[in-house]
């Protein structure tokens, strides 16, 4: 696993941007790794690997089901959809990262005040 | 999805995961090769952007909480099969930590026995001793000395007993050996005479029959015996209809009241039975200070105030009876620390050298550990480049340790167990207070697993944390060359140092140990004691109360063991010298006139 990767993210980022994406619809695994990196537009390059372990955490807390499918390339793949528990904690984590964003911005730039 | 579900499709959860790892890798290839790349490339490229797939498959699975119990499971497994690879390895390990952990189990099963269980008598915390305090200037050679612990006359007992307001009820004991006869063998037994408070204050019933009450505790009262559990067995068979029956102790007849129950023994007294003290004032020699004194304090009094409450009595009776208790003191003790006074410091001493020797112990296994893993440093870094993480190397080598603590401890408390037989057979009964209660049990054992753990964190940290750093890279590159790397030799200089720091406080300490043992036996008795010969004999005193026929049968006896091959001289005394107890007589000088006479006997002047 390589660390750099790993530390450029903090802790729940990739969980949170999970569930944001699969806010749009069901999705199997490539898709969402695909998705998060074309919306961030390439910024994030995350290592398609640690997609899965986090996929585990969101389903052992039960905020995305899972059911076998076939892909658009198709192949059997298993695709995620957000549950209703899933869109609440992504709305409590969306609006502390906001609250979070503002403090670092606001430790930042402290010579604009 | 319940957890516990998951524990049982996991090799599911496992298939799918992989399957579905697959499908993304493949995806990725499809994906680069539309955009031109060769299939092969395409794979390659796709595998690089993935990163360990074994490492996310274990990571996935460590997302459910089971992956982390099957995993130990599955580390305990593959530590068995290697130790049992290095035979000559792990029996060594295990000895050495059987021995630590074995003595450590030892020495606390006697601290429990001795320090933390709580006395076996209801209400023990308000169950104190009572003794005398000789002044600074006067030297006794009681056996509680040290602690300024004298025992108390009658006179004094029984002031203390009538004029403070902090006990409950107080109890006299006097142990003295007594002649039992009519019943078997004629044997000396260890007589204890009490007050009748003595079995409300320790809260103690026979087992048969009953105890005395305080109106057969009068002087001259009846003559009644209560037997000990040990007596009864041994003297009377056990025999229940013994209730009723009379024995003659000294030569006279006493009716036995009841039976004591099986391991009622004082913490400071052995008895073989009890009698009535039947004390009173104005008995012959009631200034002689001979009587133990237990008493219980009333709910809710302090020690504190228990003491000032003695004390000013001790300062009335000093003023009253100056001519025998001039600046004398009285102290309060509870039982427990009466029972494990001196006794704590020297078991908390052992129980520090032991634990020091777990300590010497753990060490060593773990220097042990260290030259083993620095064999297998390849295989380490095989395990690492395949995607093992860190922490998952640093726990399959702990849990190696643990297999060896796990044998190491099952060995140490069989020893401890072996180990606390031969100390109980080896110690004078009373050497140790409450030994009786001294047994291998549940909280031995779970002190033993705390050990058990505490020293596979003590000896396996250490080579885990070294060897979980190790860089696959330059280890896989090192080939065959096996030699310890510049870290590992450092690590294991410093186990080194802190061994040889340890073992020399160690060797200190016991040197210190054996300095003052030595200063102790070494005093000069000012004579020789080897081929010297001593024996007891009590006269009874229904037969011999009068001091001139007492002393023609000792003479008697005197020259009879003169006459006898071998002997040079034969001598009688009323107390040996150095026994811990003496007796005192008083005198006056001729020239000067007699001290005022306490009712009208010989006075005793205090030295």
């Amino acid at each position: 696993m390589n660390d750099d990767e790993q530390r450029s993210l903090f802790p729940g980022a990739l969980e949170m941007m999970v569930l944001q994406t699969l806010r749009l619809g069901p999705l199997h695994g490539y898709a969402i790794a695909q998705h998060i990196r074309q919306t961030s537009e390439d910024l994030l390059q995350i290592e398609e690997g640690t997609l899965y372990p986090a996929l585990q955490r969101l389903l052992r807390e039960d905020w995305v089901g899972v059911e076998w499918g076939i892909s658009p390339r198709n192949r059997k793949v298993r695709i995620y959809r957000i549950t209703a528990a899933g869109r609440k904690q992504l709305q409590r984590e969306v609006s502390s990262f906001d609250r979070m964003l503002t403090g670092i911005r606001r430790v930042m730039r402290p010579a604009e005040s | 999805m319940s957890r516990f579900g998951q524990l049982f499709r996991r090799r599911r959860l496992d298939s799918e995961l992989a399957q579905e790892i697959a499908a993304h890798i493949e995806e990725k290839a499809d994906e680069l090769a539309e955009a031109g790349m060769s299939r092969e490339k395409a794979l390659l490229a796709a595998r690089a952007r993935f990163g360990n797939s074994t490492a996310v498959l274990e990571q996935s699975r460590e997302v459910w909480s089971f992956a982390a119990v099957e995993s130990l499971l599955r580390d305990l497994r593959i530590s068995a099969r290697g130790l049992r690879r290095t035979p000559l390895f792990t029996a060594v390990a295990v000895a050495t930590l059987a021995l630590g952990i074995g003595a450590d189990a030892a020495i606390f099963s006697l601290m429990d026995a001795v320090l933390l269980r709580p006395l076996p008598f209801p209400q023990a915390d308000r169950i104190v001793v009572l003794w005398e305090r000789p002044p600074k200037t006067v030297k006794t050679a009681s056996l509680g000395s040290r602690n300024q612990q004298n025992p108390a006359s009658p006179a004094n007992f029984l002031d203390w007993r009538d004029r403070t307001r902090s006990f409950d009820r107080m109890a006299a004991i006097s142990v003295f050996p007594m002649g039992l006869s009519g019943f078997g063998e004629p044997r000396e037994v260890d007589a204890l005479q009490v007050s009748a408070s003595f079995f409300r204050i320790l809260g103690v019933r026979p087992l048969l029959g009953r105890a005395f009450d305080m109106s057969e505790d009068v002087p001259h009262g009846p003559r009644v015996v209560v037997l000990g559990f040990g007596l009864w067995q041994r003297q009377f068979g056990g025999d229940r209809t013994v209730i009723g029956r009379t024995v003659r102790l000294h030569d006279e007849p006493y009716t036995i009241l009841g039976v004591m129950p099986e391991r009622f023994d004082l913490p400071f007294a052995h008895a073989d039975l009890l009698v009535p003290i039947q004390i009173a004032r104005g008995m012959d020699s009631d200034e002689g200070r001979y009587l133990n004194v237990i008493a219980k304090l009333k709910p809710g009094v302090s020690m504190a105030r228990a003491q000032a409450d003695l004390s000013a009595v001790a300062r009335q009776i000093s003023v009253e009876r100056p001519y025998v208790s001039r600046d004398w003191d009285a102290g309060v003790v509870s039982l427990y620390e009466q029972t494990t006074g001196e006794i704590s410091t020297a078991l908390l001493l052992l129980f520090g050298a032991v634990t020091f020797v777990l300590l010497i112990a753990a060490v060593n296994v773990a220097n042990l550990l260290l030259m083993r893993g620095t064999g297998r440093q390849r295989e380490i870094a095989l395990r690492a480049a395949l995607g093992a993480s860190r922490s998952r190397i640093a726990i399959q080598l702990l849990a190696e340790s643990l297999l060896l603590s796990i044998a190491g401890a099952a060995l140490g408390v069989a020893l401890a167990f072996a180990g606390l037989r031969a100390i109980v057979v080896s110690l004078p009964a009373l050497a140790l207070p409450r030994i009786e209660g001294l047994q291998v049990d549940a909280r031995v054992l779970a002190f033993s697993v705390v050990l058990c753990l505490g020293s596979t964190f003590l000896f396996g940290l250490v080579p885990a944390l070294a060897f979980s750093r190790t860089d696959p890279d330059e280890a896989l590159k090192q080939g065959g060359l096996r030699g310890a790397s510049r870290g590992h030799r450092r690590m294991r200089g410093l186990l080194v140092v802190a061994e040889v720091a340890v073992s020399l406080v160690l060797l200190v300490g016991a040197g210190l140990l054996g300095r003052s043992f030595l200063n102790q036996t070494g005093v000069s008795r000012g004579f020789r004691t080897d081929q010297i010969l001593t024996m007891r004999m009590f006269f009874a005193p229904a037969r011999y109360y009068d001091d001139h026929r007492r002393a023609r049968y000792l003479d008697q006896i005197l020259a009879r063991v003169r006459a006898l091959p071998g002997v040079a001289a034969a001598s009688s005394a009323h107390f040996l010298p150095m026994v811990g107890v003496v007796s005192g007589s008083g005198f006056h000088r001729m020239d000067q006139p007699e001290p005022a006479r306490a009712r009208g006997r010989a006075p005793i002047t205090s030295l």
